[in-house]
């Protein structure tokens, strides 16, 4: 039982809950969708890709990989929603959160294919 | 299993401890950034307002790098206020001890050596013209890579001290002398400096440790065997071992400079010859300096000095020597010795007034201007034979106005520089000096009808 196992595979498995919890729902409703949720999802990937860094073998390296890019997606929907123009403080227009919410699923992608590859490494060590 | 070069194993380890001040950037970011968004505003219309988590990430951005644009977009309420304090001390520290980390970090020594490493190699890849490889930059080393730059052949330099690589760096050459700073006789930096590129020519070490070179030397012939290796040795012990590999030249410093000076006691029109092809200031073909005949002084006897000392008297040259140190034993009988530092009464005492000529060969400058000096006072007519040690000294060995000024580094990065460009002209003398001087004569003779006063120029022979 390695500690920091524990805690990478903790932090990989919380951004892609996260990141499903956000995209769950319909696509247009603005309801469905909390910009809270999409922060934290965030702020994880940021820590699971810090974890990632420097490490040298062919695993972490595929793992940084796609950490990053569904920061890279992440991102792009928050800024999206920053500068989308309907109505200050009242959220982005259905139109809008289509776009955002759309990103925010190609994310989810790269946060899945994360996690297959930890939990394939794992059962494949076999220890 | 994939070899991983210095660059990679270094950048891992730099990516690792980039970590920390990562994780501490992030954690006091989300923490504050949460806080603020969290935090009732100013109730307008009875109606508590909340700032956005946009608007409360750039107002952290700007608080934590200290730039304080102020409270925006519009004043803040007392909980607000009570949460920006501890954003503003928690937000700087750990961005300044970030900032200072990540710095820290760039500027690692043996990332920096990698990097410069990584470039080194890269450069030396890219390059298609024919090079040198020259281990060692000391004074010889810097001599025969300004006797390369004059000739237009690249050079690339690898030298252990990283004072003589800034050196290199401020040096200007006809073309361009790639350096790194490594052990020269590790065998990755010797393929990093391109030993086994089709383009080099010859690998020449010159550092002052025998044994390196001995070693740079082994290295090279099993790496390249094709290549031509010139090694700089003053043992005889080293010599053995390299003359058993093949293609490899053994340049040893104190033999040619005591040849040279036999030469330009006992061969003037040789010594002459020899000064043109090599391109040394002030010599003029068919015009040698006119050397007295007699016993001479030596002053020094160390390992130059003893070799001097066999020289002379295996041609028959009468030598009376001043040394603090030296052995009697070793210096063998009909010599007149004298045992003191060479000041006047030593040289009053070796008989100054009816030798030939002085040749100071301390290894220390100091010692030698100082014996000139006093040898010109005891007796002005005789020759001054001058041994310079060390090249930033030349100004005061100009102004010294010796007869001769020999100096080590000079005649050895000559000699290479004969043997790397046309390596017949180093057969010619030596065919020559075992002749009688009539032939010297004669070709002398023979080039000024040819060449009139053009200066020699050596051309790149194959």
């Amino acid at each position: 039982m390695n500690f920091e196992r524990v805690v990478f595979g903790f932090f990989v498995i919380l951004t892609l809950s996260l990141n499903y919890a956000f995209v769950a729902g319909s696509v247009e409703a603005t309801a469905h969708h909390n910009v809270w949720i999409l922060t934290f999802a965030i702020i994880v990937n940021l820590v699971a890709i810090g974890l990632k860094l420097g490490d040298r073998s062919q695993i972490g390296a595929l793992l940084l990989a796609s950490g990053l890019v569904a920061s890279l997606l992440l991102i792009t929907a928050r800024v999206v929603w920053i500068v989308a123009g309907s109505g200050d403080g009242s959220g982005p227009a259905p139109e809008e959160m289509t776009d955002i919410v759309s990103i925010a699923r190609g994310a989810l992608i790269a946060n899945i294919v994360a996690t297959v590859i930890l939990v394939g490494d794992t059962l494949l060590s076999r220890r | 299993m994939t070899s991983t070069s210095d660059l990679d194993r270094v950048g891992m380890i730099v990516l690792r401890y980039m970590r920390r001040p990562l994780f501490a950037l992030l954690f006091v970011y989300s923490v504050g950034i949460t806080g603020m968004a969290l935090m009732p505003g100013l109730a307008i219309d009875g109606e508590a307002t909340y700032m956005s988590l946009f608007h409360a990430f750039y107002f952290f951005t700007y608080t934590a790098t200290t730039t304080g644009f102020g409270e925006l977009p519009s004043g803040f309420s007392d909980e607000q206020r009570l949460w920006a304090i501890f954003c503003l001390y928690t937000g700087a520290i750990a961005w300044f001890y970030a900032i200072g980390s990540l710095i820290g970090l760039v500027q690692n020594p043996h990332f920096i050596q990698a990097m410069d490493g990584v470039g080194f190699a890269r450069r030396v890849k890219r390059n298609d013209e024919p090079f040198i490889i020259l281990c060692g930059f000391g004074d010889a080393g810097s001599l025969l890579a300004r006797g390369l730059s004059d000739h237009h052949m690249r050079a690339v330099i690898l030298d252990s001290n990283p004072e003589r690589i800034k050196a290199l760096g401020v040096r200007d050459y006809t073309v361009a002398m790639p350096g790194l700073c490594a052990d020269a006789g590790a065998p990755k930096h010797l393929l990093a400096a391109g030993v086994e590129h089709p383009a080099c020519r010859a690998l020449v070490t010159l550092t002052n440790d025998d044994d390196t070179n001995l070693k740079i030397a082994v290295m090279a012939r099993h790496l390249n065997p094709r290549l031509q290796v010139i090694c700089r040795s003053t043992s005889a012990r080293h010599e053995t071992h390299l003359q058993a590999l093949n293609n490899v030249t053994v340049v040893d410093p104190f033999e040619i400079f005591a040849q040279l000076l036999y030469w330009a006691i006992a061969r003037p029109e040789l010594h002459n010859l020899n000064a043109w092809f090599v391109g040394a200031r002030g010599v003029e073909l068919g015009a040698p300096v006119q050397v007295p005949r007699g016993d001479w002084i030596l002053c020094g006897y160390g390992r130059m000095g003893h070799r001097i000392h066999c020289c002379l008297q295996a041609h028959g040259v009468g030598v009376r020597i001043i040394d603090p140190d030296v052995d009697t034993n070793l210096v063998g009988e009909c010599t007149v010795l004298v045992q003191a530092q060479a000041d006047h009464s030593a040289l009053d005492a070796a008989g100054v007034d009816d030798a030939a000529g002085v040749i100071t060969a301390m290894n220390r400058d100091s010692d030698n201007l100082n014996a000139l000096l006093s040898v010109t006072a005891l007796n002005p007519g005789a020759f001054r034979i001058v041994r310079q040690n060390s090249h930033e000294n030349q100004v005061a060995f100009d102004a010294a106005r010796a007869d001769l000024v020999l100096q080590h580094s000079l005649t050895t990065a000559r000699r290479i520089l004969k043997l790397l460009i046309s390596p017949l002209i180093q057969e010619l003398i030596d065919w020559l000096a075992e002749r009688e001087p009539a032939q010297t004569e004669t070709l002398v003779t023979q080039l000024q009808a040819a060449l009139g006063a053009k200066p020699a120029h050596l051309c790149w022979s194959g």
